[in-house]
Protein backbone atom coordinates (compact mmCIF):
# COMPACT_ATOMS: atom_id res chain seq x y z
CA UNK A 1 0.00 0.00 0.00
CA UNK A 2 1.31 3.44 -0.92
CA UNK A 3 2.39 5.66 2.01
CA UNK A 4 0.79 9.12 1.97
CA UNK A 5 3.31 12.00 2.38
CA UNK A 6 1.50 14.23 4.15
CA UNK A 7 4.61 16.70 4.04
CA UNK A 8 3.88 16.97 0.26
CA UNK A 9 -0.29 18.05 1.35
CA UNK A 10 1.10 20.45 3.91
CA UNK A 11 3.62 22.23 1.05
CA UNK A 12 1.05 22.51 -1.06
CA UNK A 13 -0.92 24.28 1.64
CA UNK A 14 1.40 26.50 2.12
CA UNK A 15 2.33 27.51 -1.25
CA UNK A 16 -0.95 27.89 -2.29
CA UNK A 17 -1.44 31.11 -3.59
CA UNK A 18 -5.37 31.53 -4.13
CA UNK A 19 -6.30 32.32 -0.57
CA UNK A 20 -3.86 35.20 -0.63
CA UNK A 21 -5.12 36.44 -4.17
CA UNK A 22 -8.62 36.43 -3.11
CA UNK A 23 -9.73 39.86 -2.13
CA UNK A 24 -12.70 41.10 -0.40
CA UNK A 25 -13.37 44.98 -1.04
CA UNK A 26 -12.98 47.52 1.47
CA UNK A 27 -16.85 48.63 1.19
CA UNK A 28 -17.73 44.51 1.44
CA UNK A 29 -15.91 43.72 4.42
CA UNK A 30 -17.57 47.44 6.47
CA UNK A 31 -20.97 45.95 4.83
CA UNK A 32 -20.17 42.87 6.60
CA UNK A 33 -18.97 44.74 9.90
CA UNK A 34 -22.36 46.28 10.40
CA UNK A 35 -24.53 43.39 9.36
CA UNK A 36 -26.60 41.02 12.34
CA UNK A 37 -25.11 38.63 13.76
CA UNK A 38 -25.95 34.64 12.86
CA UNK A 39 -24.04 33.15 16.00
CA UNK A 40 -25.39 31.53 18.67
CA UNK A 41 -24.91 34.71 20.58
CA UNK A 42 -26.88 36.67 18.32
CA UNK A 43 -30.02 34.03 18.41
CA UNK A 44 -30.01 34.36 22.40
CA UNK A 45 -29.66 38.26 22.11
CA UNK A 46 -32.18 38.31 19.73
CA UNK A 47 -34.98 36.30 21.64
CA UNK A 48 -34.50 38.22 24.86
CA UNK A 49 -34.72 41.08 23.32
CA UNK A 50 -37.63 40.18 21.79
CA UNK A 51 -39.13 39.25 24.53
CA UNK A 52 -37.81 42.08 26.63
CA UNK A 53 -39.95 44.27 24.22
CA UNK A 54 -43.08 42.05 24.50
CA UNK A 55 -42.97 42.23 28.51
CA UNK A 56 -42.69 46.15 28.06
CA UNK A 57 -45.76 45.99 26.22
CA UNK A 58 -47.48 44.01 28.63
CA UNK A 59 -46.56 46.38 31.44
CA UNK A 60 -47.68 49.58 29.81
CA UNK A 61 -50.94 48.09 28.88
CA UNK A 62 -50.98 46.70 32.16
CA UNK A 63 -51.62 50.66 33.45
CA UNK A 64 -54.66 50.43 31.45
CA UNK A 65 -56.12 47.53 33.70
CA UNK A 66 -55.21 49.11 36.48
CA UNK A 67 -57.12 52.37 36.00
CA UNK A 68 -59.90 50.03 34.60
CA UNK A 69 -60.43 47.63 38.11
CA UNK A 70 -59.24 50.76 39.92
CA UNK A 71 -62.71 50.45 42.10
CA UNK A 72 -62.87 46.47 41.85
CA UNK A 73 -61.03 45.82 45.36
CA UNK A 74 -61.46 42.29 44.60
CA UNK A 75 -59.35 42.00 41.31
CA UNK A 76 -57.05 44.89 42.27
CA UNK A 77 -54.33 42.66 44.02
CA UNK A 78 -54.03 40.17 41.48
CA UNK A 79 -53.57 42.63 38.78
CA UNK A 80 -50.72 44.20 40.49
CA UNK A 81 -49.34 41.25 41.21
CA UNK A 82 -49.75 39.96 37.87
CA UNK A 83 -47.78 43.47 36.80
CA UNK A 84 -45.01 42.80 39.50
CA UNK A 85 -44.28 39.59 37.65
CA UNK A 86 -43.83 40.83 34.32
CA UNK A 87 -41.51 43.88 35.86
CA UNK A 88 -39.48 41.01 37.45
CA UNK A 89 -39.71 39.07 34.83
CA UNK A 90 -38.54 41.84 32.43
CA UNK A 91 -35.16 42.84 34.82
CA UNK A 92 -34.11 38.75 34.91
CA UNK A 93 -34.52 39.09 31.20
CA UNK A 94 -32.15 42.29 31.01
CA UNK A 95 -29.84 40.83 33.66
CA UNK A 96 -29.26 37.86 31.56
CA UNK A 97 -28.85 39.77 27.97
CA UNK A 98 -26.04 41.37 29.94
CA UNK A 99 -24.85 37.86 30.81
CA UNK A 100 -24.55 36.65 26.99
CA UNK A 101 -21.05 35.66 26.03
CA UNK A 102 -20.09 38.15 22.85
CA UNK A 103 -17.45 39.53 21.05
CA UNK A 104 -15.29 40.10 24.09
CA UNK A 105 -14.93 36.14 24.54
CA UNK A 106 -14.08 35.33 21.80
CA UNK A 107 -10.07 36.31 21.97
CA UNK A 108 -10.44 33.45 24.49
CA UNK A 109 -9.00 29.72 24.00
CA UNK A 110 -11.36 27.91 22.06
CA UNK A 111 -12.17 25.18 25.13
CA UNK A 112 -12.43 28.51 27.63
CA UNK A 113 -15.24 29.74 24.85
CA UNK A 114 -17.36 26.39 24.46
CA UNK A 115 -17.19 26.62 28.26
CA UNK A 116 -18.87 29.65 28.34
CA UNK A 117 -21.51 29.48 26.55
CA UNK A 118 -22.51 25.77 27.77
CA UNK A 119 -21.69 27.00 31.34
CA UNK A 120 -24.14 30.06 30.44
CA UNK A 121 -26.66 27.84 28.82
CA UNK A 122 -26.99 25.62 31.94
CA UNK A 123 -27.24 27.89 34.24
CA UNK A 124 -28.99 31.61 33.06
CA UNK A 125 -30.36 30.80 29.71
CA UNK A 126 -32.87 27.59 30.07
CA UNK A 127 -34.26 29.46 33.14
CA UNK A 128 -34.51 32.79 30.95
CA UNK A 129 -36.40 30.54 28.32
CA UNK A 130 -38.58 29.44 30.60
CA UNK A 131 -39.50 33.08 32.06
CA UNK A 132 -39.85 33.81 28.21
CA UNK A 133 -42.98 31.19 28.19
CA UNK A 134 -44.91 33.29 30.53
CA UNK A 135 -45.62 35.79 28.08
CA UNK A 136 -48.02 33.76 26.07
CA UNK A 137 -50.39 33.03 28.71
CA UNK A 138 -49.32 37.12 30.50
CA UNK A 139 -51.04 38.01 27.04
CA UNK A 140 -54.07 35.90 27.58
CA UNK A 141 -54.77 36.91 30.94
CA UNK A 142 -54.13 40.44 30.04
CA UNK A 143 -56.18 40.44 26.87
CA UNK A 144 -59.14 38.10 28.67
CA UNK A 145 -59.36 40.84 31.66
CA UNK A 146 -59.73 43.76 28.66
CA UNK A 147 -62.27 41.82 27.37
CA UNK A 148 -64.24 40.79 30.27
CA UNK A 149 -64.14 44.41 31.32
CA UNK A 150 -65.67 45.94 28.18
CA UNK A 151 -68.17 42.99 27.77
CA UNK A 152 -69.12 42.72 31.19
CA UNK A 153 -68.08 46.15 32.96
CA UNK A 154 -65.70 42.98 35.08
CA UNK A 155 -64.49 39.81 35.48
CA UNK A 156 -67.97 37.76 35.83
CA UNK A 157 -68.27 34.43 37.88
CA UNK A 158 -66.54 31.64 36.16
CA UNK A 159 -68.30 27.96 35.94
CA UNK A 160 -66.28 24.82 36.31
CA UNK A 161 -66.08 24.39 32.64
CA UNK A 162 -64.64 27.91 32.20
CA UNK A 163 -61.82 27.29 34.47
CA UNK A 164 -60.74 24.22 32.83
CA UNK A 165 -60.85 25.88 29.03
CA UNK A 166 -59.15 29.08 30.39
CA UNK A 167 -56.49 27.16 33.22
CA UNK A 168 -56.23 24.59 29.75
CA UNK A 169 -55.37 27.44 27.44
CA UNK A 170 -52.83 29.01 29.45
CA UNK A 171 -50.76 25.92 30.15
CA UNK A 172 -51.07 24.87 26.79
CA UNK A 173 -49.52 28.20 25.95
CA UNK A 174 -46.78 28.19 28.50
CA UNK A 175 -45.54 24.50 27.39
CA UNK A 176 -45.88 24.76 23.72
CA UNK A 177 -44.03 27.75 24.09
CA UNK A 178 -41.39 26.65 26.59
CA UNK A 179 -41.04 23.19 24.43
CA UNK A 180 -40.07 24.97 20.57
CA UNK A 181 -37.68 27.15 22.64
CA UNK A 182 -36.30 24.72 24.61
CA UNK A 183 -35.60 22.22 22.08
CA UNK A 184 -34.51 24.87 19.41
CA UNK A 185 -31.70 26.03 21.86
CA UNK A 186 -30.87 22.18 22.80
CA UNK A 187 -29.92 21.82 18.85
CA UNK A 188 -28.10 24.65 18.92
CA UNK A 189 -26.16 24.15 22.09
CA UNK A 190 -25.92 20.29 21.62
CA UNK A 191 -23.07 21.52 18.58
CA UNK A 192 -21.54 23.37 21.16
CA UNK A 193 -21.09 20.55 23.76
CA UNK A 194 -20.13 17.69 20.88
CA UNK A 195 -17.17 20.37 20.25
CA UNK A 196 -16.39 21.00 24.05
CA UNK A 197 -16.35 17.10 24.57
CA UNK A 198 -14.24 16.30 21.67
CA UNK A 199 -11.56 19.17 22.85
CA UNK A 200 -12.11 17.40 26.91
CA UNK A 201 -12.40 13.72 25.70
CA UNK A 202 -9.09 13.01 27.66
CA UNK A 203 -9.65 15.06 30.42
CA UNK A 204 -13.30 15.35 31.10
CA UNK A 205 -13.43 14.42 34.97
CA UNK A 206 -16.30 13.19 37.30
CA UNK A 207 -16.27 16.91 38.83
CA UNK A 208 -17.33 18.23 35.64
CA UNK A 209 -20.21 15.55 35.12
CA UNK A 210 -21.19 16.39 38.53
CA UNK A 211 -21.03 20.24 38.06
CA UNK A 212 -23.49 19.87 34.98
CA UNK A 213 -26.15 17.05 36.86
CA UNK A 214 -26.12 19.97 39.40
CA UNK A 215 -26.87 22.66 37.50
CA UNK A 216 -29.44 20.68 35.59
CA UNK A 217 -30.82 19.83 38.54
CA UNK A 218 -30.73 23.22 39.86
CA UNK A 219 -32.58 24.65 36.84
CA UNK A 220 -35.46 21.87 37.30
CA UNK A 221 -36.15 23.02 41.00
CA UNK A 222 -36.30 26.55 39.40
CA UNK A 223 -38.48 25.78 36.57
CA UNK A 224 -40.91 23.71 39.01
CA UNK A 225 -41.07 27.13 41.15
CA UNK A 226 -41.49 29.05 38.34
CA UNK A 227 -44.87 26.77 37.65
CA UNK A 228 -45.95 26.42 40.63
CA UNK A 229 -45.92 29.95 41.04
CA UNK A 230 -48.00 30.71 37.72
CA UNK A 231 -50.42 27.60 38.65
CA UNK A 232 -50.77 29.84 42.30
CA UNK A 233 -51.37 32.91 40.42
CA UNK A 234 -53.49 31.47 37.93
CA UNK A 235 -55.78 29.74 40.96
CA UNK A 236 -56.03 32.98 42.83
CA UNK A 237 -57.30 34.93 39.36
CA UNK A 238 -59.89 32.34 39.17
CA UNK A 239 -61.24 32.65 42.64
CA UNK B 1 -17.52 59.62 12.65
CA UNK B 2 -15.02 60.75 15.71
CA UNK B 3 -11.31 60.92 14.43
CA UNK B 4 -10.71 58.44 17.17
CA UNK B 5 -13.38 55.39 16.00
CA UNK B 6 -11.84 56.16 12.59
CA UNK B 7 -8.68 55.28 12.77
CA UNK B 8 -9.61 52.49 14.75
CA UNK B 9 -11.69 51.21 12.44
CA UNK B 10 -9.23 51.97 9.39
CA UNK B 11 -5.95 50.28 11.90
CA UNK B 12 -8.73 47.54 11.81
CA UNK B 13 -9.23 47.28 8.19
CA UNK B 14 -5.83 47.74 7.11
CA UNK B 15 -4.79 44.47 9.36
CA UNK B 16 -7.67 42.57 7.76
CA UNK B 17 -6.93 43.28 4.48
CA UNK B 18 -3.49 42.03 4.76
CA UNK B 19 -4.09 38.97 6.60
CA UNK B 20 -7.20 38.26 4.37
CA UNK B 21 -5.65 34.63 3.42
CA UNK B 22 -6.26 33.37 7.13
CA UNK B 23 -10.37 34.83 6.39
CA UNK B 24 -10.16 32.60 3.08
CA UNK B 25 -8.38 29.45 4.37
CA UNK B 26 -10.77 28.97 7.65
CA UNK B 27 -13.90 29.77 5.52
CA UNK B 28 -12.50 27.23 2.63
CA UNK B 29 -12.23 24.23 5.24
CA UNK B 30 -15.27 25.24 7.40
CA UNK B 31 -17.81 25.46 4.42
CA UNK B 32 -19.27 23.28 1.89
CA UNK B 33 -20.60 25.56 -0.77
CA UNK B 34 -20.40 29.27 -1.70
CA UNK B 35 -23.38 30.20 0.66
CA UNK B 36 -22.06 28.72 3.94
CA UNK B 37 -18.49 30.38 2.71
CA UNK B 38 -20.41 33.87 2.54
CA UNK B 39 -22.11 33.25 5.73
CA UNK B 40 -19.31 32.30 7.55
CA UNK B 41 -17.15 34.91 6.53
CA UNK B 42 -19.33 37.70 7.20
CA UNK B 43 -19.63 36.13 10.68
CA UNK B 44 -16.02 35.96 11.39
CA UNK B 45 -15.43 39.63 10.03
CA UNK B 46 -18.04 40.85 12.25
CA UNK B 47 -16.67 39.26 15.27
CA UNK B 48 -13.34 39.93 15.15
CA UNK B 49 -14.78 43.72 14.22
CA UNK B 50 -16.72 43.36 17.68
CA UNK B 51 -13.82 42.07 19.49
CA UNK B 52 -11.25 44.35 18.10
CA UNK B 53 -11.10 46.53 21.17
CA UNK B 54 -10.15 43.87 23.23
CA UNK B 55 -7.52 42.84 21.18
CA UNK B 56 -4.26 44.49 23.19
CA UNK B 57 -1.45 44.47 20.54
CA UNK B 58 0.02 41.45 23.03
CA UNK B 59 0.37 39.50 20.35
CA UNK B 60 0.86 39.70 16.58
CA UNK B 61 -2.86 40.94 14.54
CA UNK B 62 -2.52 37.58 12.64
CA UNK B 63 -2.19 35.17 15.94
CA UNK B 64 -5.20 37.18 17.19
CA UNK B 65 -7.37 36.77 13.74
CA UNK B 66 -6.58 33.01 14.08
CA UNK B 67 -7.72 32.60 17.18
CA UNK B 68 -10.86 34.29 16.71
CA UNK B 69 -11.87 33.46 12.94
CA UNK B 70 -11.36 29.38 14.32
CA UNK B 71 -13.27 30.37 17.82
CA UNK B 72 -16.13 31.84 15.25
CA UNK B 73 -16.29 28.73 12.44
CA UNK B 74 -16.25 26.42 15.75
CA UNK B 75 -19.10 27.94 17.97
CA UNK B 76 -21.16 29.18 14.64
CA UNK B 77 -24.07 26.15 14.74
CA UNK B 78 -25.98 25.08 11.96
CA UNK B 79 -29.65 26.19 11.88
CA UNK B 80 -32.33 22.96 12.95
CA UNK B 81 -34.01 21.51 9.76
CA UNK B 82 -30.16 21.54 7.74
CA UNK B 83 -28.54 18.12 6.72
CA UNK B 84 -27.35 16.90 10.22
CA UNK B 85 -24.04 16.01 8.93
CA UNK B 86 -23.12 17.62 5.28
CA UNK B 87 -19.64 16.97 5.90
CA UNK B 88 -19.39 13.54 5.62
CA UNK B 89 -20.72 13.50 1.84
CA UNK B 90 -17.50 14.93 0.45
CA UNK B 91 -18.73 13.72 -3.18
CA UNK B 92 -21.67 16.01 -3.19
CA UNK B 93 -21.32 19.00 -5.99
CA UNK B 94 -21.28 21.81 -3.38
CA UNK B 95 -18.02 20.40 -1.63
CA UNK B 96 -16.12 19.97 -5.00
CA UNK B 97 -17.42 23.37 -6.30
CA UNK B 98 -15.65 25.07 -2.94
CA UNK B 99 -12.23 23.36 -4.35
CA UNK B 100 -12.61 23.44 -8.05
CA UNK B 101 -10.33 26.36 -8.75
CA UNK B 102 -7.73 24.67 -6.77
CA UNK B 103 -4.79 22.39 -7.16
CA UNK B 104 -5.29 18.44 -7.32
CA UNK B 105 -3.42 18.34 -3.94
CA UNK B 106 -5.23 20.86 -1.87
CA UNK B 107 -8.77 19.46 -3.54
CA UNK B 108 -7.76 15.84 -2.49
CA UNK B 109 -6.61 17.59 1.38
CA UNK B 110 -10.10 19.04 1.46
CA UNK B 111 -11.93 16.27 0.46
CA UNK B 112 -10.08 14.55 3.26
CA UNK B 113 -10.57 17.47 5.58
CA UNK B 114 -14.24 17.91 4.75
CA UNK B 115 -14.84 14.37 6.61
CA UNK B 116 -13.22 15.53 10.04
CA UNK B 117 -15.25 17.11 13.17
CA UNK B 118 -14.63 20.52 14.00
CA UNK B 119 -12.04 20.92 16.19
CA UNK B 120 -10.18 18.12 14.16
CA UNK B 121 -10.17 20.51 11.68
CA UNK B 122 -9.29 23.28 14.08
CA UNK B 123 -5.72 21.23 14.92
CA UNK B 124 -4.95 20.11 11.41
CA UNK B 125 -5.42 23.51 10.05
CA UNK B 126 -2.38 25.56 12.75
CA UNK B 127 -0.40 22.49 11.73
CA UNK B 128 -0.96 23.30 7.98
CA UNK B 129 0.08 26.44 8.90
CA UNK B 130 3.30 25.64 10.36
CA UNK B 131 1.73 26.58 14.12
CA UNK B 132 4.18 25.47 17.24
CA UNK B 133 2.68 22.84 19.12
CA UNK B 134 2.80 25.02 21.73
CA UNK B 135 0.58 27.63 20.35
CA UNK B 136 -1.79 25.09 18.60
CA UNK B 137 -2.37 24.47 22.70
CA UNK B 138 -3.04 27.42 23.59
CA UNK B 139 -5.06 28.56 20.84
CA UNK B 140 -7.22 25.43 21.97
CA UNK B 141 -6.53 25.61 25.36
CA UNK B 142 -4.98 21.81 25.58
CA UNK B 143 -1.80 20.95 26.77
CA UNK B 144 0.93 20.43 24.63
CA UNK B 145 1.06 16.26 24.65
CA UNK B 146 -2.51 16.62 24.23
CA UNK B 147 -2.27 17.92 21.06
CA UNK B 148 0.92 15.80 19.57
CA UNK B 149 -0.69 12.69 20.72
CA UNK B 150 -3.88 14.18 19.36
CA UNK B 151 -1.78 15.18 15.61
CA UNK B 152 -0.79 11.90 15.38
CA UNK B 153 -4.35 10.46 15.90
CA UNK B 154 -5.94 13.26 13.22
CA UNK B 155 -3.14 12.50 10.80
CA UNK B 156 -3.21 8.74 10.39
CA UNK B 157 -6.90 9.51 9.51
CA UNK B 158 -6.38 12.45 7.19
CA UNK B 159 -3.72 9.41 5.44
CA UNK B 160 -6.74 7.18 5.31
CA UNK B 161 -9.03 10.07 3.79
CA UNK B 162 -6.58 10.78 0.88
CA UNK B 163 -5.66 7.16 0.45
CA UNK B 164 -9.64 6.99 0.02
CA UNK B 165 -9.76 10.15 -2.39
CA UNK B 166 -6.62 10.08 -4.35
Amino acid sequence: MEDINLDKYKSAWKAEQSFDEEKLSRERIMAFMGSASKSISGLFRRSLIMDIVMKSLLAFSSGGLLLLYSDQGRLLPVIATTVLLVIICIVLQVRTCGRIPGAKDSGQNTRALLHSYVDFYSRSFVPSLITASLTGPLVLVFGSLYYFFFKYGTVPPLQLADHLVFGTFILVSFLLSAFVQVKNFNFHIGQLKESLSEIEQDTLTDSRLRFYRKVKNRNMIIYSIILITGLLLLILFLI
Amino acid sequence: MPQDNRNTRDEFLDGLEKHQGILHKICFVYSGDHLEKEDLCQEIILQLWKSYPSFKHESAFSTWMYRVALNTALSLTRKPGLPVRRDVIPDHPVYIESSMDRNEEIRTLYRAISQLNKVEKAIILLWLEDKPYEEIADTMGMSVKTISVRLVRIKAKLKELIRKYQ
